[in-house]
């Protein structure tokens, strides 16, 4: 038994070594604090990771895009340094129509209203003063997805801050009245409302779900579109992708770390939180070993950190309830393909091969893939979110090869009829080259080799708990001081010692590092335990 | 009575119809109710009302011989198990008590926490400004606004284990929405009238005894005490004739014209742009709303109570509201199924009980069971003869497995809704939504009060609420008819 207060060979204990912890460890180091970042799987990165689909062909095996990058983080991190370099930037949206009359998102005016005037000369008109009105509620929620949810920023920075400058709050604090009445409804009301493109609306009504067993129809989706639209707007880089897939991007980021002083164990399952006098102490790790240090910082979500590693017991039984009811089960699959050439979309300008590429025809596209989802299985006409990076990225593929990922929307992590075999996995293979061929009638042909994983899968190779995206629902019910509940949006948790600083904090997923800065700060502020 | 006398003329003779001419007629106008249908109660009967207190008294309608009820007990049924709320408290909890120790206690929280919610002030906030405020965190937890984001499985998560118990609240509250009790925003559900005047009788809305039946007759028995009032059965509206910029008279198909300054109107939004006549422009389209998604209704007659596991025949007999295997689980799945245009193939079926004695003298029960989640329009088409067989069949079939025998009893059948003749929205009109009405009919509906809206000049149209009682909205159009816009609190 150890004394509590007795010297530790750390100061900080991070769980898990994916983005945001890693990006929290790399700043707690660089702030003079020995931290150690224990990782269940055999290297970092969590959800970004490359590997081989085969030999030859390799490729980001589940998140395909990086970013929004938090833009302090890039600064802080030196990432460029630690070998970071990317072989596209600004990668935009282009929303792929299967008689080839695609739209183009890409920020220019010019190039999105000439692809909407093919289908609809309202629409064209539209576009613009819609733009103009998302960037003004962009504008207006920027300051709150860099800042802790509720309360002062200077609050949670007080008595030790990372960095001497505010961040560049531009805008006030809340979404005024009339933004907020629209943001609470759908997405697809939102857009019903505006144009009558349902290419268009498909589109955009994908950002205000991706990742959440959400329908476009859902209140709240709105509000989500209008949070990444935030994301991005401060990113100067926008969506980018780094040479050698994601996991390059973690790889930096390691190294960014270790040069900070960081230690990493690999292979180290943190089977439970240790506790003295009903604060924490350290983690135990599978095969006995324990690891003292007087704060821990989980980038795990809060039902698997409290509730997973045995904190159950210091926690009150409404408390405990509250963090059941957080409801982060992923309902995205990843589809990796290996392709003999490159594959031609009807009428997609080639250099447009290395944006996203969507394929959501409509928002009742998604509502009924929603619906499949409801039910327990998969749609057999799924929406898919595509990335060719061997397009840019040459070191992939062998020269004139290509490798494609592909989201595939809505798939259960359990099907109804009974966990995944590989007879349904090869449905679902099947479903997606069937949806492609609608829109590349020769990709099917050019399959040399393909990945799926389920969001099983993606939880069990050390993905995400749950194998969800964005480490938890992005809901009005699980956002800002409501993400992961209430009493607990501000990184501290009812345990003294233990922090939160993964993609189920404030204010989402996806790989920004955010999450892991904001955590940082609430560590080094000594942030008080409950907001 | 001369019919070029009349002050207002009603259009529809549901409870809303009759209670705001039962307010009129008392203020002592001369007002005429016109209704498509006979006399004869459509959908009535096995319908609980749950009245506003103040409407009650408003119209005395205890004079005619209404009365307040205890709410009807509620009855979950799982595999051999049954839990029965009993409208009583504390004898709730000791059936909950039985299964689900920590559930019995955790009860009258629950209901405390709903009430609280139901009565915050109501106020414009959205929840995503709330969401964003700098000030929300140190601020005291607002429950309202938790429920306004919330689901109402995440709700009874945070209250209950019993899946069981869960399922019988998720169940009543999604009732009569398109909503998924897994959905954003569908905590709010919980705050509706209907299921607060169970745990709150005296906030202010009661249940009535004999339903919405009872409630008609009593509205009927006023409105002939009034000689300045008439109700026109079989009388179906053809024009709504403007002059001016403003309604002036009601044009049955019958060539019967009835002029009013004041036309009230019960009539689903959308129909009133076909009747208007004479305006030089139509009313506004975002004034178009949704329909509620009413449930299937099935009417089964059988000889004797069937069997069911773990309830009595006298609690089935005092009217009680079961269950079959209520969850949110399979409420989400039927759901899905619902959102895909068919029917899930394990509804979630609810069931009441009522007796009657046929013109032979013989006692019969007549089994009312209603079938949430069903689409105004299915895949293959509309609801004709062979898919209306198919989806009483499927009650039939489902009853089946918690009552063996139930099917091969039965003697009489009548599916009343949904309606053959009368297509509830046929796919064009489902296709001609509007985003608004997409909306309402898929997603949760906006915790709001009745209100009245005037449509066009001299043309009320009530907006009755899923949230409020029966009779709110009704009451308020009889009082501030000529006012637009006006509105009153859901607990008033």
């Amino acid at each position: 038994m150890r004394n509590v207060g007795a010297a530790t060979e750390f100061d900080v204990v991070v769980i898990g070594g994916g983005v945001n912890g890693l990006v929290c460890a790399a700043l707690l180091a660089q702030a003079k604090r020995r931290v150690v970042v224990v990782e269940a799987m055999g290297r970092t990165g969590g959800a970004c990771q490359t590997n081989d689909v085969v030999a030859g062909h390799r490729v980001s095996t589940f998140a395909h895009l990086i970013g929004p990058l938090d833009a302090q983080v890039v600064k802080a991190l030196k990432l460029a340094r630690h070998g970071l370099n990317f072989t596209a930037k600004q990668i935009s949206t282009v929303a792929l129509s299967p008689e080839g009359r695609h739209i183009v998102l890409d920020g220019d005016l010019r190039h999105t209203t000439q692809s909407l005037s093919a289908h609809s000369q309202n629409d064209a008109k539209a576009w613009a003063p819609f733009d103009t009105r998302m960037a003004k509620i962009a504008g207006q929620l920027q300051r709150w997805v860099q800042t802790p949810p509720g309360g002062a920023f200077e609050q949670a920075t007080r008595g030790g801050s990372l960095f001497a400058t505010r961040p560049t709050a531009r805008a006030g604090a809340a979404l005024d009245a009339e933004f907020g009445a629209l943001l609470d409804g759908s997405i697809g009301e939102l857009l019903d409302a505006e144009f009558e493109t349902p290419l268009l609306k498909g589109a955009i009504a994908f950002d205000g779900i991706v990742g959440s067993a959400v329908s476009p129809r859902t209140q709240g989706t709105a509000f989500v579109a209008a949070l990444r639209a935030a994301l991005e707007a401060e990113a100067p880089d926008g969506i980018v992708h780094p040479q050698g897939g994601a996991g390059a991007f973690a790889s930096a980021l390691q190294k960014a770390a270790e040069a900070a002083g960081v230690s990493i164990r690999l292979n180290a399952r943190v089977t439970n939180l240790l506790f003295e006098n009903g604060r924490t102490t350290g983690v135990a790790l599978a095969g006995g070993q324990a690891i003292y240090a007087p704060i821990v910082v989980s980038s795990m979500n809060a039902k698997a950190t409290l509730i997973g590693l045995g904190a159950e017991r210091y926690l009150p039984l409404g408390l405990k309830r509250r963090l059941s009811g957080f409801r982060a089960e992923g309902c995205v699959a990843k589809v990796n393909l290996a392709l003999a050439s490159l594959p031609s979309f009807k009428g997609l300008d080639k250099r447009h091969l290395k944006e996203r590429l969507l394929i959501c025809p409509s928002i009742d596209h998604l509502d009924r893939a929603f619906a499949a989802y409801e039910q327990g299985t998969f749609s057999p006409d799924p929406a898919l979110e595509i990335t060719i990076p061997s397009t840019h990225d040459a070191s992939l593929a062998t020269p004139g090869q290509h490798v494609l990922s592909a989201h595939v929307l809505y798939v259960p992590k359990t099907p109804a009829a009974g966990a995944w075999t590989d007879a349904t996995k090869k449905d679902l293979i099947a479903a997606v080259g069937s949806t492609l061929r609608q829109y590349s009638p020769d990709l099917p042909e050019l399959i040399l080799g393909a990945d799926l994983y389920t969001p099983a899968d993606v939880e069990s190779m050390g993905g995400t708990p749950g194998g969800h995206w964005h480490g938890g629902d992005l809901t009005l019910d699980q956002l800002g001081p409501l993400r992961p509940m209430a009493g607990m949006s501000r990184y501290g948790t009812p345990i003294a010692g233990l922090f939160l600083c993964g993609a189920g904090t404030h204010p989402c997923g996806g790989v920004t590092g955010i999450n892991g800065r904001i955590a940082a700060e609430a560590v080094l502020a000594g942030a008080p335990v409950t907001a | 009575m001369a019919l070029d006398r009349l002050d207002a003329v009603v259009i529809g003779a549901g409870v809303e119809g009759l209670v705001a001419a039962a307010a009129l007629a008392k203020q002592g106008r001369a007002v005429t109710v016109v209704e498509r249908e006979g006399e004869a109660a459509p959908m009535g009967e096995g319908a609980d009302a749950v009245i506003s207190v103040a409407v009650a008294r408003a119209l005395d309608l205890g004079g005619q011989g209404l009365r307040f009820a205890a709410a009807p007990a509620v009855v979950g049924i799982a595999g051999e198990r049954a839990l029965i709320l009993w409208p009583d408290r504390r004898a709730a909890e000791a059936a909950i008590a039985t299964i689900a120790p920590r559930d019995a206690e955790a009860l009258a929280a629950f209901h405390a926490r709903i009430i609280r919610a139901a009565q915050a002030p109501a106020g414009e906030q959205a929840v995503s400004t709330w969401l964003t405020a700098a000030s929300t965190a140190d601020a005291p937890p607002s429950d309202h606004m938790f429920f306004r984001a919330t689901s109402l499985a995440r709700l009874l998560d945070e209250a209950f284990d019993n899946d069981l118990l869960k399922g019988i609240f998720a169940q009543g509250a999604i009732m009569g929405t398109g909503a998924s009790p897994l959905a954003p925003a569908s905590g709010a559900l919980l705050t509706r009238q209907s299921l607060l005047a169970a745990v709150a009788p005296d906030a202010g809305h009661r249940y009535v005894a004999g339903g919405k039946a009872e409630l008609r007759r009593a509205l009927l028995a006023l409105l002939k005490f009034y000689n300045n009032a008439d109700v026109r059965f079989s009388s179906n509206v053809k024009q709504l004739a403007a002059e001016r910029d403003a309604v002036q008279a009601v044009i049955l198909d019958d060539g019967t014209t009835l002029r009013a300054p004041l036309v009230i109107s019960t009539l689903p939004h959308d129909r009133h742009r076909d009747l208007l006549t004479g305006l030089r422009r139509p009313p506004p389209r975002d004034l178009v709303t949704g329909a509620p998604v009413e449930p299937a209704h099935v009417k089964l007659t059988i000889g004797a109570l069937p069997k069911l596991p773990g309830v009595d025949a006298a609690t089935l007999a005092s009217g009680a509201i079961v269950r079959l295997d209520p969850s949110i689980s399979r409420l989400s799945r039927a759901h899905g199924a619902f959102r895909a245009r068919t029917l899930a193939e394990t509804p979630c079926l609810e069931l009441r009980f009522a007796t009657r004695t046929t013109a032979d003298g013989k006692q019969r029960w007549d089994a009312h069971v209603t079938m949430p989640y069903v689409p105004v329009t299915t895949t293959e088409g509309p609801w004709t003869g062979a898919r209306r067989d198919g989806l009483r069949a499927l009650c039939v079939r489902t009853i089946d497995t918690v009552a063996a025998g139930f099917g091969a009893s039965i003697e009489e059948a009548e599916i009343r809704h949904p309606k053959e003749s009368e297509t509830v929205m046929d796919p064009k009109g489902a296709a001609a939504l509007t985003a608004k009405a997409a909306l309402d009919l898929t997603g949760v509906p906006e915790p709001r009060a009745a209100s009245v809206t005037t449509l066009v000049k001299g043309l009320t149209v009530l907006e009755p609420s899923l949230y409020a009682g029966v009779g709110d909205a009704g009451l308020l159009a009889a009082g501030n008819g000529t006012k637009p816009r006006a509105k009153v609190g859901a607990d008033a």
